[in-house]
């Protein structure tokens, strides 16, 4: 997923140039260790730089940062692979029906996706990560001896209790991560207790703090949630300010200042669009047209919806039930050329890489203009 | 299967490339004493293995010998038509060894399908036919096996602020697609829309053969005023259908034996939180291994349950043992592993143990979703006290 946006943007142009082939480069790989990473599965993926790949594994709950060295530069050509599950599955050695794609990343460096992947539907489904590259070569990664570092999260809150049932709760699922400026943002959803958390936690790898509990007002539904996970989200310059743009499922936007993320912390977010009912967010990217930003926002029921930030700054936050499920706030439009996007993420200025399911009901990874 | 696998792929062998044999050069199949299927190209005399020893990468050695999945049956897989549309072969590790190259898959042969191996010696500037060799795997049972053995809560009237169900297989499922197998059916015969949470990582337990599925929070009714626009999933006074499809694959990625149906009607909303206070221990005599007994005015979350609660004797140790959950969620027992210690002990629970409404020992449920994270996450235990008499 790209969470790159403003900052790594930033960091893309300012950053990496000043540092060219040192200092920051070694800086950052300094903490990875050569070994084999104990991924129990793939989720959401994310990019650093420097060809970092940030792998979340909601199994293991943990995130690990891979050095992919893949640090060559980007083709002009977009990537597009016909039967992608299918030609995974060839790789693998299995059906594509065994073949489950969590998450698209594109590395900013060298413009390839990276794709996690489980290969097996049951318990035991094997993490993998692929590379695709311009002319649509899929290359299986492998892990048994690469550079990398290791978060794991810690266990959910709670006092030391004695007892041998006294299992404290963990954290069940990642539902995606981004890498701004030099932290890993990382939204989950604690199992049983059922806390939506957002945690910040510093690159290269030390401790991992308890997170931030977030709070948002739920227009659709008339109240206050805790419970619900931040589906997707990007981070996004607001008044030169970080913020996160998080998206929840039925389908509040909400802002949160990145500022305001401390560990421990319990922070309310400002809901600034209500994007209509009966509908699961899958995949947020941000980008700039005709001097403007845009949110990209695919969904499991209503499209791809291209969300203006034009005001987003001083949209008027949502604090009442909006009636029917009806859409308020920030507004957007459907594009409706885009159909059955399961996952984005953004290739350059001008492109996205997207992974659609066609009619034939198979996968296949796309390269396509930036509406 | 693995010796059946291991005879076949030598039988094949012989059938596919006794009649291109080159300097005795062949390929085969061959089953690896820890089970892995390899693919062997054999026979190789000393210059050609070391000709393909230079090789170093995936891409140098598969351009030479690799394998292939054959979807269509056909050996399309093996050749493919333009790169882009050709098929990548299968990942793994080269390994020469004296006379022979041994090609070892990342990931272990899946049953049913056909592998072909191809051997082409042009590519690395070798003299010699292009030798090619398929293998199908022995075919798994296909024979519709799991059902789901229960589904919790086991009552068939559940309140109007139900919260959770948990899915219990006879095997391990697949994952990835349930919610499309689950429906939530009204007595007038009519799809409740979107009833559930549903998450993108799906809440299975680490067996993967009990799966937890959640009322969407925002459907759930609460307070006095009703859901305006999208309605309560569940209404009191209407009784309701839970179907799991038959269609749902268990890991093997076979069907189910049989859809399942769990038919319950609603009561009113439940507001109060459990209160250990008002359970009934019947606590068992010193020396024995007589089982533990804690009845629950309501039925508690099956889930929970499971995990929420313990004895403590009289050290402040917990007591080793196990516990079952029965009579419809509405008590648990305890067996200690050793016979009781006669003396005061404690049952233990923590406050986060729910109802079937979410409301936990701590607090209802309605009420933290206006109350901070913070304080809602603060877990504690409560515990009740009881006395094992001695005999």
């Amino acid at each position: 997923m790209n969470r790159r946006p403003l900052s790594l943007f930033v960091l893309a142009f300012l950053v990496v140039p000043l540092c060219a082939g040192s200092v920051c480069s070694s800086e950052l790989t300094k903490s990875l260790r050569e070994g084999k990473p104990d991924l129990q599965s793939a989720g959401p993926l994310a990019f650093g730089p420097d060809g970092i790949l940030f792998i979340a594994d909601p199994r293991g709950a943990a995130i690990f940062a891979i050095a992919t060295t893949d640090t060559g530069k980007p083709s002009e050509k977009g990537i597009a692979v016909s039967e992608l599950d299918k030609k995974v599955a060839a790789a693998l050695g299995t059906t594509p029906e065994d073949v489950l794609v969590n998450d698209l990343a594109i590395n900013p460096r060298s413009g390839n996706a990276y794709l996690s992947i489980s290969r097996g539907r049951g318990p035991e489904g094997a993490p993998v990560i692929a590379r695709v590259d311009a002319g649509g070569k899929i290359h299986v990664l492998s892990l048994d001896k690469v550079k990398f570092s290791k978060a794991a999260l810690p266990n959910a809150p709670g006092p030391e209790a004695v007892g041998r049932r006294n299992r404290s709760l963990r954290l069940e699922s990642i539902t995606d991560l981004a890498y701004i400026d030099g932290r890993l943002l990382v939204a989950g959803l604690s199992n049983e207790e059922f806390a939506s958390t957002l945690r910040s936690i510093a690159f290269p790898f030390k401790k991992v703090d308890r997170g931030t509990s977030v709070e948002i007002y739920h227009g659709a539904h008339g109240r206050f949630e805790t419970r619900s996970p931040v589906r997707t989200f990007v981070s996004y310059q607001i008044d030169k300010k970080p913020h996160v743009l998080a998206a929840y499922t039925c389908t509040p936007l909400v802002k949160f200042s990145l500022d305001e993320l401390e560990p421990g912390k319990h922070i309310k977010g400002t809901t600034i669009a209500e994007l209509g009912n009966r509908n699961r967010p899958l995949d947020m990217i941000v980008y700039e047209k005709a001097g403007k930003d845009y949110l990209l926002l695919a969904n499991s029921a209503r499209g791809v919806m291209k969300i203006t930030t034009d005001n987003i700054g001083t949209a008027k936050a949502i604090t009442e039930r909006v009636a029917r499920g009806e859409r308020e706030g920030v507004p957007y439009e459907t594009i409706e050329s885009w159909k059955e996007i399961h996952q984005l993420d953004r290739l350059d200025d001008k492109r996205a890489v997207v992974v659609r399911r066609g009619e034939d009901g198979a996968l296949h990874l796309e390269t396509m203009p930036l509406p | 299967m693995r010796g059946a696998l291991a005879g076949a792929a030598l039988a094949v062998a012989c059938v596919a490339s006794c009649s291109t044999w080159h300097r005795a050069a062949g390929l085969r199949f061959v089953t690896e004493p820890g089970g892995a299927v390899v693919v062997e190209l054999g026979g190789l005399d000393s210059s050609t293995a070391t000709a393909l020893a230079s090789r170093r990468s995936f891409s140098e050695w598969s351009d030479v010998l690799s394998v292939h999945v054959d979807f269509d049956g056909d050996g399309s897989g093996a050749t493919g038509g333009s790169p882009a549309d050709a098929l990548p072969p299968m990942v793994g590790d080269y390994r020469v060894e004296a006379d022979a190259v041994r090609f070892t898959p990342r990931f272990p042969l899946a049953p049913g399908l056909r592998y072909v191996a191809v051997y082409r010696p042009k590519a690395a500037g070798l003299e010699g036919p292009r030798l090619e060799l398929a293998f199908t795997t022995p075919d798994i049972s296909r024979e519709p096996t799991t059902v789901v053995e229960h589904v919790y809560p086991s009552s068939d009237t559940l309140p109007e602020n139900h919260l959770r169900f948990y899915v219990q297989f006879s095997s391990p499922m697949s994952r990835g697609r349930s919610y499309e197998r689950i429906r939530l059916i009204d007595d007038r015969g009519e799809e409740v829309e979107l009833p559930f949470l549903e998450l993108d990582e799906e809440l299975w337990d680490p067996g993967g053969i009990r799966f937890t599925l959640l009322i969407d929070p925002g459907r759930v009714k609460r307070g006095v005023r009703p859901l305006e626009e999208i309605g309560p999933a569940l209404e009191a006074g209407r009784c309701y259908e839970l179907v799991i499809d038959r269609a749902w694959r268990d890991a093997r990625g076979v069907e189910l034996a049989r859809e399942h149906r769990k038919r319950f009607c609603v009561g009113p909303p439940d507001r109060e939180s459990p209160d250990p206070g008002t359970w009934e221990i019947t606590a068992p005599a010193a020396e024995s291994r007589t089982p533990l007994l804690v009845r629950f005015p309501e039925p508690l979350d099956h889930g929970l349950l499971q995990r929420m609660l313990w004895v403590i004797d009289a050290d402040g140790r917990a007591v080793d043992g196990t516990s079952t959950v029965g009579d419809g969620e509405t008590s648990w027992t305890f067996t200690p592993a050793a016979p009781w210690n006669a003396g005061p002990h404690e049952l233990a629970a923590r406050t986060t143990l729910e109802d079937h409404a979410g409301n936990s020992i701590g607090r209802p449920f309605e009420v933290d979703v206006f109350e901070t994270v913070r304080e809602r996450v603060h877990v504690t235990t409560v515990t009740v006290p009881f006395r094992v008499a001695s005999r």
